[in-house]
C-alpha cells in the first residue's frame, strides 16, 4: 500500500483512537456523572415508592367500602362474578357427592357379584369430596388453542400417541375406573363405584357402575377393561412403556358383567394407581371384525389412526371436526352418562376445545393478539414482562395476562452431570460447577426476574426438602473447591490442570433457545479456569447420548410427576447400564433403601418424608447443575372466561388450567362491544391467583 | 540516410506487449464503481485480520511496576499478578481505571474498541436494564440478546463470512472447473459416463447430508467449507462443460492442436481464459449464495458452533426480537452492504474480461 | 442426436438406482436410524409423560425385546439392506412409495396433499420470475450504466442479500394484523371456510393468503435471472452481427428485440427444462414462518424425525424430475442453438 495522505490520515486516526479510548480522565468523569445520575434516579424512585404505598393504603380502604364498581357515564356495567368481590376469597372448598344407583346391576348375578342391590359392604370408596369446579358454571362456548404440529394420529394408546393434542383428548374424552382427586389426591370413583384391595395388596377388585355407557349406548363392562388391558400389553402396539407398566399385572379376570378382579406380580401401591388410572377403550372397537388376536395392537394402530374410538367420557372427537392439517376439535357430548352426577359439578363446561396448527410460536403470539387464538401459554419472560403489558388489548382489558400459583410439580432443569467421567466424579468439582452458574444474573437480565433458582430435585409442593441450601453464584468458592480437588496448576491458556490433564468438559445441548444461558455459564467457567466446549445436537441425538451415558454435561429438563418415582432416576442398579433414566450414574446405598421402602408405603405422609430424605441426599451430591423454574403457570387469554375462586386445579400445568373454566356469555358480549369501541375498558382479572398458596398456608397453620 | 533510417528504426519504443491479464487488470481499474468497491472490500478484509489489535478486550501493552507486558499477543494473565482483586483473567478495562485512580506509574493501553466478541457485558454500568440494549456511546450498535456487543460480533462475523465464502468458492471452482473442463474437452465416453456419476452425486439431497453429518461429527469451519464446496462444484462444472463444448469447435483450438500442444496446455492456457466469462459473472452470486447458506445453516443450528460470532446468529436473534431494531437493521444492513460491494466488483470484472471493447447502445 | 437422447433416457434408470441406493444405504447404516429414533422417541415420551389425574407412568427402563422385534418387522429392518432395497425398488416400480412411519399413511397421499401449495408457489414464482426478469434484464442491458441500471441493481441485490424467510417473517408481523397493520391474513394457505366461498371468492382468498409467501419465496431469485438476461444480452450486443445490423440501417428496437434477443435467450431457455421440478417447489423456512403445509416443510421434518419412508419418497420424486429436467434442458439447448451437437 502506498503512503498516500489517505493511508497516513487513517493510521493517525487509529492511533488517536487508541489514545482517546485509553484516557482515564474521561473514564473517571464519565463514571462520576453516571454515579450522580443513578443516585438521582434512586432518590426519585424512593419518592415514587413512598407515594405509591400511600395510594395503595387509600385504595385498599376504598375497595373495602365500595362493594361494586361504580359505572361512569357511558361505560358498561362490567359484570362481576359472584357477590364476594369485596370480601376475601373463602378458602373453604364446597363438597359434592358422587351419586350412584344401588338398584342397578346385572340381573343374572347376585348382589355381591355386581347384581342389583349391591351394598358395597367390605369395599372401599369415596363418595364425598371437594368440588372440582364451581357451581356457577354454565355450559357452552368455545375455546381456541394451538398445537405446533398436526398430530400424527388421534389414538390414545400405541406408537407415538403422546402428542400435545392427544394428551388433551386423554384428559377430556377418556374415563378410568378410579381416579385420583385433583385436590386431595385421594382416590374417587369414575367408572368403578367401589374397589377392594386384598390384605396382601396383590389383588384388586372393581365394581363397575352399571349406568356407564359408550357413545353408541352400549354398556361399559368388565369385558371392556379386559380388552383394554390385553391391547395395552400387546407388543404389536409398539408402546413399550405400556407393555412394561401393565405387564406388572396379570390378565384381569371378568367375574361378572360389572365386576373385575386383577392380580399383580409385585407389591407396590403404584400398581393400583396405574391400573385404576388406565383409560378404558371399548372392546367392540378393539375387537372389530377379523383381527387375529395376536395382532390386535397393529390392527388398532391401523384402523384408529385417525378415527376416534367410542367415548364414555364427557367429550369426543368427531370426524366432521377433523380438518386435516389445519384444525381439530374436541366436542362436549350431550349424552354423557354422568352428566347429571353432582360429583362433576363445574367440570366439562366448554362446548368445544378447538385446536389450530401453528408451526411457529412467534406466529402463535401474533395470532393471540389478533384474536385467532383465545388461550396462549406465554413462553418468554420478556414477552410477559415487557411486551404484554404494553399491548392495547391488555390495557383495554380484552386480553388478560394471568398467573396461577399452584402445586404443579416443577421438575428438574439444568445440566446433567455424568458422574462416571474423569473429573466429574469428584463432588467438589460438581459443586464448583454449580457455584459457577450465575442464575441470579440470568434471572435478572435475561428473564426479567420472572423465575426462581432451583434448590431441590422435587421442587414445588409436598416433596421438597426444606433443608436444602441454595447454591449461589460464587467464583471464589468455586475456585477454592477446585483447588481443593487438586486443580491448582494452570496451563498456558489459563485453564486449570491436574496431573497434566486439562479441566475441560463438553456441554451438549439440544435447542438454540437455551444457548444464551449456556454461553454465560461458559464464560463464568473460563474465569475460574474450566474449559467448556459447547455442542449442539438434534433433540433425538442428544437424548440418545443421554440415555447411553455418552456425554459429560448435558443441558436437559425433566417433567415431574404428581406421584414421584425416585427409583428410575436414582437407584444404583441403573447407575452403570445404559438406556435408563439414571443418566447421571447416581448410586447411594441409603437412597436404594428408601426406594424399596417407598414402593411399599401406602401412607401418603410417610411417602412424603421418604422423598424429602431422598431429595436431601441427592441434592448434596450435585448430580446436576441446577437452573431455575417458573413458580407459576403463566398464560394470556381473551376476557370471555370465568373461573372458580381457585382458578385452576391444584396440580395442573399451564396447558390444563381451563378444565374448570366456562365461557361467560356476559363477558363474551362485553368483549365484542369492547372490540368495536376502543375507548371502552373491561374489568380486568387480578393478574395473580395465589389461592393454592394461601390454602396450603392455612392448612399447615402458618 | 541509412543512419537516419536506422536511428528511426531503433529509436522506436521497445515495449513488451502487455499480457492478457494485465490488460484486463488495467481495464478493471478504469471502472470506477467496481474498482473502488474492490479496494474497499480488500481493505476491509485485510483490516479484519488486524481485529485482534483493533477490536479486542486484551490490552495492547501494559506497564506494571516497571515491567512491560503485551497481552494482545496472547498468554494468560492472572488478575492478582497485576494488582487486580479478581479471580482468573485480568479485566483490562477495569484495570486501566484502577491504575488511573491509584495514580502510580502504571498504565494500560487498550485497543480503540475494547470489547471482545465472546464476553457478556451485563455487568457494565453503562448498560441498564435487560439485553438486548439499544446503541449507546460505548456500544455503538448495541448489544445482542445476552449482552454481547453487536459491533464486535458483526466485524468478527464479517471476517468469518468472507473467509468461509472464499474458501467455498475457491475449492468448488477448482474442483468444478477441472472436472467440467475435462468433460467438455475430452467429451465422448469420458463425458458420457462422467456426467452420469455427476448426476448421481448431484441427486444427493443437500440438507439431508448436512443433517446426517452434523449428527455424527461436530461441525467446524473447515468441515463446513468442504461440505458446501462438495455440493456447489456441480453447477460450475456444468457451465465449464458447456463453454468447453462451444470453444472446442473454434479455430484457435484447431490451430493449437495442429501445433502439437499438450491437452493440459490447450485446456488451461487457451480455452479456459475464454470460457471464464460465465464463471466470473457467476462468482458474485456464488459469494452471496454461500454467505446466505451460512446464515440459513446457522439459523437452523447446523452451522458454526456457538459461541462463534456469525451473521446468521445475529439475523436469528433479530427475528426473535423484532422490537430490538438494532438487531434487525444492522446485521441485515451489513449483509446488504457487503453483497452490494461484491456485486459491483463482479460487474466490473465481467466488463473487464470481455475481449471486445464494450459497446453500449447509446 | 435422437440416438443420443434415447440413450440418455435409458440411462436415467441406472442413475436413478444409483442415487436411491446411495441414500437408502446411508439411511440404514448411519447411527440414529429409524429404529433407534423410534425407540428414542418412545423413551422420551415415557419419561415426560405426566399430568392427568392418575395413570402416570414411570420411565420404563428397557425396551422389551418383543417390541423391538415388532418394530424391526414393521419397518423392514429384519432383512439385510440389499434385500430391503430390492423390496423398496420393486414397490417403487409399481408406483408404491411405501407408508410413512409417522403418519401410517401412504407416502404418495401425503405428498399429493401438499401439491396445491408447491405447485402454486412454484408456478407463480416461475411465471413472476420470467415475466419480470426478462424485460427488466433487457432494459438494464440497453441502459447499461445509467441511473435505472444502477437503481434497479441496488434494489435487486437488496432483495437477494436478505434471506426470503427473514423478510417474510418481518412483513408478516408488520402487516398480518397482530401487532401493526392488518393487511394480509396471519399465515396459512387458504382461509378456514375456503370451501364455502364462491369461485371468485376462492381466488381472492387464495391470492390474499399467498401474496407474502410468494413474495418471500421469489424475492431472491429475481437477481440471478435478471443479471443472466442482462449479461447474455450485453454479450450479444457486443457481437459483430449487431454492429452489422445497425450498419444496415435497422432500428434499435428491431435489432435488439428481434436479432440479439433470440440469441441471448439461449441460456435462459435451458433453464426451462427444469420447470417440471416446480411441482415439488417449497422452502422449509418460508413454510414454517407462514404456517403452510408444503413439501419443503414435509421434507425437512421427515429428515429430522427420520421418517425415512417419506424421505425416500420425496427423494424419488425429486430425482426423477431432476433427471428428466436435465434431459429436457439438453434437448432445448440443442433445439435452440444449432452450434451445439452432442455425439
Amino acid at each position: 500500500m502506498k503512503i498516500t495522505p489517505r493511508t497516513l490520515s487513517l493510521s493517525l486516526l487509529l492511533l488517536a483512537a487508541c489514545g482517546y479510548q485509553g484516557d482515564p480522565e474521561r473514564f473517571a468523569q464519565a463514571n462520576t456523572e453516571e454515579f450522580q445520575k443513578v443516585a438521582d434516579e434512586l432518590k426519585e424512585t424512593a419518592e415514587l415508592l413512598r407515594e405509591s404505598a400511600e395510594e395503595l393504603r387509600l385504595a385498599a380502604a376504598e375497595v373495602r367500602e365500595a362493594a361494586r364498581y361504580r359505572p361512569a357515564a357511558g361505560e358498561l356495567q362490567a359484570p362481576v362474578s359472584g357477590d364476594s368481590a369485596a370480601d376475601e376469597v373463602s378458602l373453604d372448598l364446597p363438597m359434592v357427592r358422587y351419586e350412584w344407583d344401588p338398584s342397578a346391576g346385572d340381573e343374572s348375578v347376585s348382589a355381591e357379584l355386581g347384581g342389583p342391590g349391591f351394598t358395597g359392604e367390605g369395599w372401599e370408596s369415596n363418595f364425598e369430596f371437594p368440588a372440582m369446579g364451581s357451581a356457577d358454571a354454565v355450559k357452552g362456548g368455545r375455546i381456541t388453542m394451538y398445537v405446533s404440529d398436526w398430530p400424527a394420529n388421534i389414538r390414545q394408546a400405541g406408537q407415538d400417541w403422546n402428542t400435545a393434542f392427544n394428551y388433551r383428548a386423554n384428559d377430556l374424552c377418556m374415563s378410568r375406573l378410579v381416579s385420583t382427586h385433583p385436590i386431595t389426591l385421594e382416590y374417587y370413583p369414575v367408572i368403578a363405584t367401589h374397589w377392594k384391595i386384598s390384605e396382601d395388596k396383590m389383588t384388586y377388585w372393581y365394581r363397575i357402575n352399571p349406568e356407564a355407557r359408550w357413545s353408541d349406548g352400549s354398556e361399559v363392562t368388565a369385558h371392556d377393561v379386559h380388552a383394554t388391558w390385553k391391547l395395552r400389553t400387546d407388543p404389536t402396539l409398539l408402546e413399550p412403556s405400556s407393555v412394561v407398566t401393565y405387564g406388572k399385572m396379570n390378565e384381569p379376570e371378568v367375574l361378572s358383567k360389572y365386576m373385575l378382579k386383577v392380580t399383580v406380580n409385585e407389591e407396590s401401591w403404584k400398581n393400583f394407581l396405574y391400573f385404576s388410572g388406565m383409560a378404558i377403550l371399548p372392546a367392540a372397537d378393539i375387537e372389530s371384525a377379523g383381527n387375529p388376536e395376536d395382532e390386535r395392537g397393529k390392527a388398532y394402530l391401523d384402523e384408529f389412526n385417525f378415527k376416534f374410538t367410542m367415548s364414555c367420557g364427557a367429550y369426543e372427537v368427531r370426524e366432521e371436526d377433523i380438518n386435516t392439517g389445519k384444525t381439530i376439535s374436541i366436542r362436549r357430548r350431550e349424552d354423557w352418562w354422568a352428566k347429571d352426577n353432582p360429583a362433576f359439578t363445574g367440570l366439562n363446561n366448554i362446548d368445544e376445545y378447538r385446536f389450530i396448527v401453528v408451526k411457529d410460536y412467534t406466529l402463535a403470539y401474533e395470532k393471540l393478539k389478533k384474536g385467532e387464538i383465545d388461550y396462549y401459554v406465554v413462553p418468554k419472560a420478556e414477552w410477559w414482562a415487557k411486551q404484554i403489558p404494553e399491548l392495547d388489548q391488555v390495557k383495554q382489558g380484552m386480553i388478560v395476562p394471568h398467573k396461577v400459583f399452584n402445586d404443579s410439580p416443577v421438575g428438574t432443569a439444568g445440566m446433567a452431570i455424568n458422574m462416571s467421567k474423569p473429573g466429574l466424579d469428584d463432588v467438589r468439582v460438581r459443586k464448583a460447577l454449580n457455584h459457577l452458574n450465575n442464575r441470579e444474573l440470568k434471572i435478572e437480565k435475561l428473564y426479567y426476574n420472572e423465575y426462581v433458582p432451583l434448590s431441590s430435585y422435587y421442587q414445588g409442593g409436598l416433596y421438597q426438602n426444606p433443608e436444602n441450601v441454595l447454591i449461589e453464584y460464587d467464583v471464589e468458592e468455586a475456585v477454592r473447591l477446585l483447588e481443593e480437588a487438586g486443580y491448582s496448576e494452570y496451563d498456558d491458556e489459563g485453564y486449570r490442570t491436574k496431573d497434566g490433564r486439562r479441566l475441560r468438559f463438553t456441554l451438549t445441548y439440544r435447542s438454540k433457545a437455551s444457548e444464551r444461558g449456556l454461553t454465560m455459564f461458559q464464560e463464568a467457567c473460563r474465569e475460574a479456569g474450566v474449559k467448556i466446549d459447547l455442542q449442539l445436537l438434534t433433540p433425538a441425538s442428544a437424548w440418545k447420548n443421554l440415555r447411553a451415558k455418552e456425554f459429560e454435561l448435558m443441558s436437559t429438563a425433566w417433567g415431574a410427576l404428581v406421584f414421584p418415582n425416585p427409583e428410575t432416576s436414582y437407584h444404583s442398579r441403573y447407575a452403570i447400564e445404559p438406556d435408563n433414566n439414571n443418566v447421571t450414574g447416581f448410586a447411594n446405598a441409603r437412597v436404594d433403601e428408601l426406594c424399596s421402602e417407598y414402593d411399599q408405603t401406602y401412607d401418603v405422609n410417610r411417602r412424603i418424608e421418604i422423598i424429602r430424605e431422598v431429595d436431601g441426599i441427592v441434592y448434596n451430591e450435585y448430580p446436576y447443575v441446577l437452573d431455575h423454574f417458573g413458580p407459576a403457570q403463566r398464560v394470556a387469554f381473551w376476557n370471555k372466561f370465568s373461573m372458580p375462586d381457585f382458578g385452576a386445579l391444584r396440580f395442573v400445568d399451564a396447558e390444563e388450567l381451563m378444565y374448570t373454566w366456562w365461557v361467560d356469555p356476559e363477558k363474551e358480549a362485553a368483549l365484542e362491544a369492547a372490540k368495536a369501541d376502543p375507548a371502552m375498558t373491561l374489568e380486568k382479572l387480578p393478574i395473580e391467583n395465589r389461592f393454592w398458596q394461601d390454602w396450603n398456608a392455612a392448612r399447615s397453620g402458618r | 540516410m541509412s543512419e537516419v533510417q536506422d536511428s528511426a528504426a531503433t529509436d522506436a519504443p521497445a515495449e513488451a506487449p502487455l499480457s492478457v491479464l494485465q490488460r484486463r487488470w488495467r481495464k478493471f481499474k478504469t471502472l470506477k464503481r467496481g474498482w473502488y468497491s474492490f479496494q474497499i472490500l480488500v481493505f476491509l478484509y485485510l483490516a479484519s485480520f488486524l481485529l485482534p489489535v483493533l477490536v479486542n478486550s486484551d490490552a495492547l501493552c501494559v506497564r506494571y511496576q516497571g515491567e512491560w507486558h503485551f497481552p494482545v499477543f496472547g498468554g494468560f494473565h492472572q488478575a492478582r499478578d497485576f494488582g487486580q482483586d479478581k479471580i482468573g483473567q485480568v479485566n483490562w478495562r477495569d484495570l486501566q481505571e484502577q491504575y488511573y485512580f491509584e495514580g502510580e506509574d502504571n498504565f494500560v493501553l487498550l485497543p480503540p474498541y475494547p470489547y471482545n466478541p465472546l464476553e457478556n457485558l451485563l455487568h457494565e454500568s453503562n448498560l441498564v436494564g435487560q439485553p438486548p440494549h439499544a446503541p449507546n456511546a460505548y456500544h455503538i450498535l448495541g448489544t445482542d440478546d445476552r449482552g454481547r456487543d453487536v459491533f464486535v460480533r458483526l466485524v468478527y462475523g464479517f471476517r468469518t463470512s468472507i473467509t468461509f465464502a472464499l474458501g467455498v468458492i475457491i475449492l468448488s471452482y477448482i474442483i468444478g472447473m477441472t472436472i467440467g473442463a475435462c468433460f467438455g474437452y475430452f467429451s465422448g465416453r469420458i463425458d458420457f459416463w462422467g456426467q452420469r456419476l455427476v448426476e448421481i452425486w448431484s441427486g444427493l439431497p443437500f440438507l439431508y447430508t448436512i443433517i446426517i453429518i452434523s449428527s455424527i461429527v461436530k461441525p467446524g469451519m473447515w468441515l463446513l467449507i468442504l461440505l458446501l464446496a462438495l455440493f456447489r462444484w456441480v453447477g460450475i462444472s456444468f457451465y465449464m462443460r458447456g463453454e468447453f463444448y462451444r470453444e472446442k469447435s473454434r479455430d484457435y483450438v484447431a490451430a493449437a492442436i495442429a501445433q502439437g500442444e499438450s491437452h493440459r496446455s490447450i485446456m488451461f492456457r487457451h480455452i479456459l481464459p475464454n470460457g471464464l466469462t460465465p464463471i466470473i459473472s457467476f462468482a458474485p452470486f456464488a459469494v452471496v449464495v454461500t454467505i446466505s447458506s451460512l446464515v440459513s445453516l446457522d439459523y437452523l443450528g447446523f452451522g458454526l458452533p456457538a459461541p462463534t460470532p456469525s451473521w446468521g446468529e445475529l439475523v436469528n436473534q433479530g427475528l426473535e426480537n423484532i422490537t430490538a431494531w438494532h438487531l434487525v437493521f444492522f446485521p441485515l444492513g451489513a449483509m446488504f452492504f457487503t453483497l452490494l460491494l461484491v456485486v459491483f466488483i463482479g460487474e466490473a470484472v465481467r466488463e473487464a474480461f470481455d475481449p471486445k471493447v464494450f459497446s453500449r447502445l447509446r | 442426436m435422437g440416438a443420443y437422447f434415447f440413450r440418455r433416457a435409458l440411462l436415467m434408470i441406472p442413475t436413478f438406482l444409483g442415487i436411491t441406493f446411495l441414500v437408502f444405504t446411508i439411511t440404514r447404516f448411519v447411527p440414529g436410524g429409524p429404529i433407534e429414533q423410534m425407540m428414542v422417541k418412545m423413551q422420551m415420551a415415557e419419561s415426560e409423560a405426566g399430568g392427568g389425574s392418575g395413570g402416570d407412568f414411570d420411565g420404563a427402563v428397557q425396551i422389551p425385546d418383543s417390541v423391538r422385534e415388532e418394530l424391526e418387522k414393521q419397518f423392514g429392518f429384519d432383512k439385510p439392506f440389499y434385500l430391503a432395497y430390492l423390496d423398496w425398488v420393486s414397490d417403487v416400480v409399481v408406483l408404491d412409495l411405501g407408508t410413512s412411519y409417522k403418519y401410517r399413511q401412504p407416502v404418495w397421499d401425503i405428498v399429493k396433499s401438499r401439491f396445491p401449495v408447491s405447485i402454486f408457489l412454484g408456478l407463480t414464482g416461475f411465471l413472476l420470475g420470467y415475466l419480470i426478469c426478462i424485460p427488466l434484464g433487457i432494459r438494464k442491458a440497453i441502459r447499461h450504466g445509467g441511473v435505472f441500471d444502477f437503481g434497479s441493481s441496488v434494489l435487486i441485490f437488496m432483495a437477494y442479500s436478505v434471506p426470503g424467510w427473514a423478510i417474510g417473517g418481518l412483513l408478516l408481523v408488520l402487516l398480518g394484523g397482530g401487532s401493526f397493520w392488518d393487511i394480509v391474513p396471519l399465515g396459512g394457505f387458504r382461509g378456514d371456510s375456503w370451501d364455502e366461498l364462491s369461485t371468485w371468492g376462492k381466488i381472492k382468498d387464495q391470492l390474499h393468503h399467498m401474496i407474502l409467501p410468494v413474495f418471500a419465496y421469489t424475492i431472491g431469485s429475481f437477481a440471478t435471472l435478471t443479471i443472466l438476461m442482462k449479461n447474455s444480452l450485453m454479450e450479444n450486443l457486443g457481437q459483430d452481427y449487431v454492429r452489422t445490423a445497425f450498419a444496415k440501417g435497422l432500428g434499435e428496437r428491431r435489432v435488439v428485440l428481434v436479432h440479439a434477443l433470440r440469441n441471448s435467450l439461449i441460456p435462459i431457455c435451458t433453464g426451462l427444462g427444469h420447470a417440471l421440478s416446480l411441482v415439488m417447489a417449497g422452502s422449509y423456512l418460508i413454510e414454517k414462518v407462514f404456517n403452510i403445509d408444503g413439501i419443503g416443510y414435509l421434507g425437512y421434518t421427515s429428515i429430522i424425525e427420520r421418517d425415512y419412508a417419506v424421505v425416500m419418497g420425496v427423494l424419488v420424486i425429486n430425482v426423477f424430475l431432476m433427471l428428466l429436467g436435465n434431459i429436457l434442458s439438453d434437448v432445448l439447448y440443442v433445439l435452440v442453438d444449432p452450434r451445439i451437437r452432442f455425439s
